[in-house]
């Protein structure tokens, strides 16, 4: 069920009319690049009367077709951001969850639209932005503070007694499930075994947290998106994988994302969640991070490749592996 | 005819119309997808003449053979050394994984000449 159909645009101006209790006027509507998981559509609503009353710029957000195993459904990620809201995480306001998937095909929510791009290629062009580096080491240092509901733990799950084997024993699962024999990447797996931290936090993670994940207006940044893949975890593999050079869309001497200095990251990050960072720790999360995006890598390619979900991003994704294969072996090439 | 058209030349004057005469006409919402199409027609092409990346090459697995004594088919011999690996048998004697380890990166950097030359010229180790 496409948004386009007039079908879907009626019943989604239905469902509005409903929730905002008002007559409501679909302005605009544009599908977003970008979302190789997730779709997200551009809408602008006039909402005549009540409580929501005005023109309103939002996001809706749905699945698309087919999905990975590790991306979180609608109803989570819309209670995730709602949590990081209340903490005071730079977040696109949430505002209604429709989890009933006959009004669209799929569940789906709609927030804000914040001002602003976050298209890595673009924001790693502008001058090196010590401020913003700063901004999204405090914003992650009170993602890390989070203390979840009990509605929101029941999403999440128990709190993993170790999660590096629970990731490390995901990631090889996600490999056999599609049959993927990538050697390179399981030579990544037993290193990141072999060498785990013996001990570490665990903490609600962003685990997406990323240059292209976040939006920024004129140098400032106005919001965290993609919450899809949050969950328990060492903190420290949220800032190995903002860290990590397969994020730093080329600019590789800005090692924060591509946009500054790590360690103007680690001083804020320290500063605003009071809990020092190990630096030569960081160097096994950004090779779990590379780890975990050739794995990913591999589960888009794979979306294609077995027709489920035709796709010339998707295919190209799978011709990523290499490079990040190649960063893997050499990371971990003194064992 | 004498001279049959080759298809990687066929794929490589498509390519370079693309990129030279019809990539400056695409508006610049639509620019995204085309350096996609080009993208997936440079590496069709380079498939073509360095083989693909799906399987590995045949001095891989020779080599394979070799360091780890087994026969049988390519796939059968990834899944054996994937077992190793996650059993510990590969990783127990550091020799045997530094081995390994120059084996996966000759490989890889096989596999990059097909997915990314430019990547290996940008970011080379010495190894």
């Amino acid at each position: 069920m496409e948004l386009t159909d007039p079908e879907s645009q009626n019943a989604l101006i239905t469902y509005l009319s409903r929730v905002a209790e008002s007559d409501v006027t679909l302005l605009q509507l544009k599908k977003l690049s970008g979302g190789a998981i997730q779709e997200n559509w551009a809408l602008d609503v006039a909402v005549a009367t009540g409580k929501w009353s005005g023109t309103h710029e939002l996001v809706l957000r749905k699945d698309a077709r087919t999905t990975l195993a590790a991306s979180n459904d609608r109803s989570f990620e819309f209670a995730l951001l709602k949590e990081a809201d209340r903490a005071g995480v730079q977040v696109p306001t949430p505002c209604f969850l429709c989890a009933d998937a006959s009004v669209l095909g799929k569940p789906f929510f709609l927030m804000h639209r914040l001002k602003g791009t976050a298209a890595g290629h673009v924001l790693v062009k502008q001058p090196t932005n010590r401020d913003l580096v700063r901004s999204l080491a405090t914003n992650l240092a009170r993602i890390h503070q989070i203390q979840p509901a009990l509605s929101t733990r029941a999403f999440l799950g128990d709190v993993p007694a170790d999660p590096v084997v629970k990731t490390i024993g995901e990631y090889r699962q996600y490999l056999d499930d599609i049959e993927a024999r990538q050697p390179a990447i399981e030579f990544g797996l037993a290193w990141l075994e072999r060498n785990a931290p013996t001990e570490g936090r665990v903490t609600l993670c962003h685990r997406d947290y990323r240059t292209g994940n976040l939006m920024v207006d004129e140098g400032k940044l106005t919001g965290i998106l993609d919450w899809e893949f949050a969950g328990w975890n060492n903190p420290m593999e949220d800032i190995g994988w903002l860290m990590a050079k397969c994020w730093r869309f080329g600019a590789k001497d800005r090692e924060a994302g591509g946009l500054g200095a790590r360690e103007d990251f680690y001083t804020a990050y320290e500063e605003a969640s009071k809990i020092s960072i190990d630096r030569s720790e960081i160097a096994y999360w950004e090779v779990m991070a590379h780890v975990r995006w050739a794995t990913i890598a591999c589960q888009q390619a794979s979306r294609h490749a077995s027709g489920e979900e035709l796709s010339l991003e998707l295919a190209l994704t799978g011709y990523l592996v290499p490079e990040l294969e190649y960063e893997i072996l050499t990371m971990t090439g003194r064992g | 005819m004498g001279d049959q058209i080759n298809p990687i030349s066929l794929l490589s004057v498509a390519r370079t119309v693309l990129r030279d005469e019809l990539l400056k006409e695409v508006p610049s919402n639509k620019k995204y997808q085309a350096l996609m199409v080009a993208r997936a027609m440079a590496i069709t092409e380079r498939e073509q003449t360095l083989g693909s990346i799906a399987t590995p090459s045949d001095e891989f697995v020779q080599s394979l053979e070799e360091l780890m004594g087994l026969d049988g088919s390519s796939s059968g011999m990834l899944i054996e050394l994937i077992t190793q690996i996650r059993t510990g048998e590969f990783g127990a004697d550091a020799q045997e994984t530094a081995n390994l380890h120059q084996l996966l990166v000759k490989e890889t950097k096989r596999k990059l000449e097909v997915c990314n030359p430019e990547y290996l010229i940008q970011n080379s180790v010495d190894e």
